[in-house]
């Protein structure tokens, strides 16, 4: 059984009279430790898919499984559940709690999963640490480059052991530099620590880190293939 | 823990608009704390001054005394009582005083006033007396024959210290007017215009003489250590006076032998022959009761009669004297309609009673004690009772309406030569009462009984007006908070909604990585909360420092001097807060906090993240 299954994923956004159908029609598997890279256009559907695939959003028809749970149907209660406990988020920019240090953004998906403090400020420290962002620990995001608040969420995103991280153009406001480390990062946590990941991008740089690579186009997937 | 750090540094993001904030909930704080307080010294000022000028906390009066103020309703013990009240625990001090209304007249004019008697060493620890005299002095002995006169009443009578007032009254017994004269001791102002223009005082053993109270009082007015102690000093109070009254019992008289008719009662001494502790005052007591039509004091003596018959012999018979007012006594018994008079009698025979009230020098006696003494009306008839002998004409025969034992040895003389027999006036040893037609003898005979109580009333109860005007102040309070506070509200709604508004994506993003809606909800409550909580203490923390410089120096108030003089109230005025003031403006302000956060904490949690991720 496949770690990830869409199937027949179709999303149309209703405006006013005006129908716009941006997936339609999506079948997608993925297995556990992949490392696999969202392509295509703006405008193609990549977002729409991450936020469905991370009980953001949920589909006008279709299913999605997450190791066989069913996720389309839940409630959002349910959902907030899955997010916390299963899924890591990354999203493009800007997207630390502005008011807490990179300790704090860290732990507080732990705080929400009502952790003990020692064992939670431990755990974040240690994971921080092993990312190189040891001195960053008692930073604030306004006091952090660009890559390096990048490189907090990633931290933020795997703290709790997800089972998919999902990551929406994570580079996209990175200089090339950057998005190289920031690339090189994930895939070595990918590597190291079997973490699943699903990124959009339309980097061919961070195409290149990827072991996978589907092509969205008009709410399709055109391409799909696996680079060895 | 993190809700409270992303709460409490979110109020830092936008610094201006929070300190902003911060400082119309402290003004909003301020205004209202500092407001109550000025309420307060006048409502506090006002209550004070009616306490520490005349009432007391607590008085301690006759029953009834409150509601119909005689002199001659009175706390007939009163050595007693005070005595009792001596041992009260949070007593402070206690005042006894006799009450009487008088025409005072001067040189120059003459007013009516309420004469008081104070007892100089006592009254001091209850009001404020001592200070308030103006010029002279206060009272320096406790039975000095002078006066102290309010200033507004002095300047009408046109009178200053040391000049004589004479006194118009009557006293306790009733009948002829006291007339009394008292030097000016001093004059004294209270700031109450209604004591200032007609209150005089003057020892209370000047009073308890001329009134001839003997011991009987009027008022105890007393004062607690605490004011909170209030409640337990009025109850301890009141056990302690709550004692049955001496012995007293109460018969039924079946009606008169003309058939049914309204019910007689008696009331004596349980012991038979014993005379009743201040008659009158009972009597004061019984004719408040609505069912109480007619009322007789009567002195029943044991006497012997001495009479010589046609030929010079002595004869004695040994009476049970009467002594009654005709026409009270009429009201009750009828029995001075049925006096049979000789032919060449000096009464009319219309109005016996009227003929008889107005003349002392009579006797009536049973037709069995005349046919033993052998007297008829015009002779005379030496009476002895306690080796004091009086001689009296025989007026008539009292022929019909006595039973057989009294026809043997009843006689009646006028309560006034009766008296004569005691040291003192006004003695009785029963009251007759007649009761109103269908009155339940048993029902008013309990009721009677239990109006002989002592009534304790609190200053809230004597001045009801006091205590409404107390808690209007304390409404008034509320209104003027909730006004400010929803202002305020205002405030914090549209601060808590722009902030809400610019963290939309923060917000989702929280949402995105598993904050609970719930979660996102209370976040923005307790951000509110933190954000009136620091306008509080900024507020409060002013309202203190301007309280308490308040509070040393006072504030003049004396361009109203007139106006609040009339109440009592003090033209400097100190602020008071209490601790139900600080507690009220603290819920009321929680309340506000979270009622003026909860739209933007909903709509915080009911963002749809979607949404929320795509604004920048």
């Amino acid at each position: 059984m496949a770690h990830l299954v869409s199937e027949g994923i179709r999303k149309v956004y209703q405006e006013n009279t005006v129908a716009t159908e941006a997936l339609r029609g999506i079948d997608f598997k993925m297995e556990a430790g992949e490392f696999t890279a969202l392509f295509g256009p703006s405008g193609s559907g990549k977002t729409t898919l991450l936020n469905i695939i991370g009980g953001l959003d949920r589909p006008t028809s279709g299913k999605v499984r997450l190791k066989d749970k069913e996720i389309t149907g839940m409630k959002e209660s349910e959902l907030s559940r899955l997010r916390l406990f299963k899924i890591g988020f990354v999203f493009q920019s800007y997207n630390l709690i502005p008011v807490l240090t990179a300790l704090e953004n860290v732990e507080y998906v732990l705080v929400l999963q009502r952790l003990p403090k020692k064992e939670r400020q431990e755990r974040a420290i240690k994971l921080l640490e092993k990312l190189g962002l040891g001195e960053l620990i008692h930073k604030r995001p306004t006091e952090m480059s660009g890559g390096e608040q990048q490189r907090v969420a990633v931290a933020r995103a795997i703290v709790h052991f997800p089972e998919l991280v999902l990551a929406d153009e994570p580079t996209a406001n990175l200089d090339t530099k950057t998005a190289h480390e920031l690339m090189e990062m994930m895939a070595r946590l990918n590597q190291e620590k079997g973490i699943t990941f699903l990124f959009s991008t339309h980097d061919p740089m961070v195409m290149e880190h990827a072991r996978r690579l589907v092509e969205l186009r008009d709410g399709r997937i055109t391409n799909d293939q696996i680079r060895s | 823990m993190e809700f409270w750090k992303i709460a409490w540094r979110n109020l830092g993001r936008n610094l201006r608009r929070t300190l902003i904030i911060i400082f119309a909930i402290a003004l909003g704080i301020w205004g209202a704390l500092v407001t109550m307080a000025s309420y307060n010294a006048f409502g506090f000022q006002m209550v004070d001054s009616f306490i520490y000028t005349d009432l007391g906390h607590i008085q301690i009066h006759a029953k009834g005394y409150q509601k119909n103020p005689s002199l001659r309703l009175c706390i007939t013990d009163g050595r007693e009582v005070l005595q009792e009240i001596k041992g009260a625990s949070h007593l402070s001090g206690f005042a006894p005083r006799i009450l009487t209304f008088a025409l005072a007249q001067s040189a120059r004019g003459s007013q009516g006033v309420f004469l008081t008697g104070i007892d100089p060493g006592l009254e001091p620890t209850v009001t404020r007396i001592r200070k308030f005299v103006k010029s002279g002095k206060y009272f320096e002995s406790s039975d000095e024959p002078s006066v102290l006169v309010g200033k507004a009443l002095a300047h009408k009578l046109k009178v200053g210290v040391g000049d004589k007032l004479t006194f118009f009254t009557q006293s306790f017994q009733g009948g002829e007017d006291v007339v009394e004269n008292f030097r000016v001791k001093g004059i004294f102002q209270s700031g109450f215009s209604l004591i200032d223009k007609s209150v005089v005082y003057l020892p209370l053993a000047q009073a308890e003489r001329i009134m001839g109270m003997q011991g009987r009082l009027n008022v105890i007015a007393i004062t607690v250590d605490d004011e909170k102690n209030l409640d337990l000093l009025k109850a301890d109070l009141k056990s302690r006076l709550s004692y049955q009254k001496p012995d007293l019992k109460i018969e039924t008289l079946k009606p008169g032998p003309d058939g049914p008719g309204p019910s007689l009662l008696k009331i004596s001494r349980t012991r038979f022959g014993q005379l009743l502790e201040a008659p009158e005052a009972l009597a004061e007591s019984f004719k408040l009761n609505p069912l109480v039509s007619a009322l007789s004091l009567r002195l029943v003596l044991p006497a012997t009669a001495h009479a010589r018959d046609r030929n010079r012999i002595q004869r004695s018979l040994e009476l049970d004297l009467y002594g009654l007012n005709p026409v009270n006594e009429n009201r009750i018994s009828g029995i001075f309609d049925k006096v049979e008079l000789p032919s060449d009698s000096w009464l009319q025979g219309t109005e016996i009673d009227k003929e008889l009230e107005a003349n002392q020098e009579w006797l009536l006696l049973s037709q069995n004690a005349a046919s033993s003494l052998e007297v008829r009306p015009g002779d005379t008839v030496r009476l002895v009772w306690d080796d004091k002998p009086l001689t009296l004409e025989v007026a008539g025969i009292l022929a019909k309406g006595l039973d057989k034992k009294a026809n043997q040895s009843f006689a009646v003389v006028n309560r006034e030569q009766a008296w004569k027999a005691f040291p003192g006036h006004s003695q009785a040893s029963e009251i007759a009462l007649r009761l109103k037609e269908n009155a339940d003898p048993q029902k008013v005979s309990r009721e009677l009984l239990a109006g002989l109580a002592l009534e304790t009333m609190d200053w809230k109860e004597l001045w009801p007006i006091l205590a409404q005007m107390t808690s209007l102040m304390d409404y008034t309070n509320l209104v003027f908070l909730l006004c400010i506070y929803i202002v305020v509200s205002f405030g914090i709604a549209n601060t808590m909604i722009m902030s809400v508004f610019e963290r939309v994506r923060e917000l989702g993003i929280l949402k995105a990585i598993g904050t609970t809606p719930a979660r996102l909800f209370a976040m923005v409550i307790l951000e509110s909360v933190m954000l009136s909580m620091l306008g509080m203490a900024v507020g409060g923390l002013a309202s203190a420092i301007t309280i308490w410089v308040w509070a040393r120096n006072g504030l003049d108030f004396s361009r109203f001097a007139a106006g609040l003089e009339a109440y009592g109230i003090p033209t400097v005025l100190y602020p008071v807060l209490t601790s139900k003031n600080i507690l009220t403006a603290v819920l009321i302000a929680l309340v506000m906090a979270v009622g003026s956060a909860i739209y933007p904490a909903l709509r915080a949690s009911r963002l749809i993240v979607v949404q929320a991720l795509r604004r920048i």
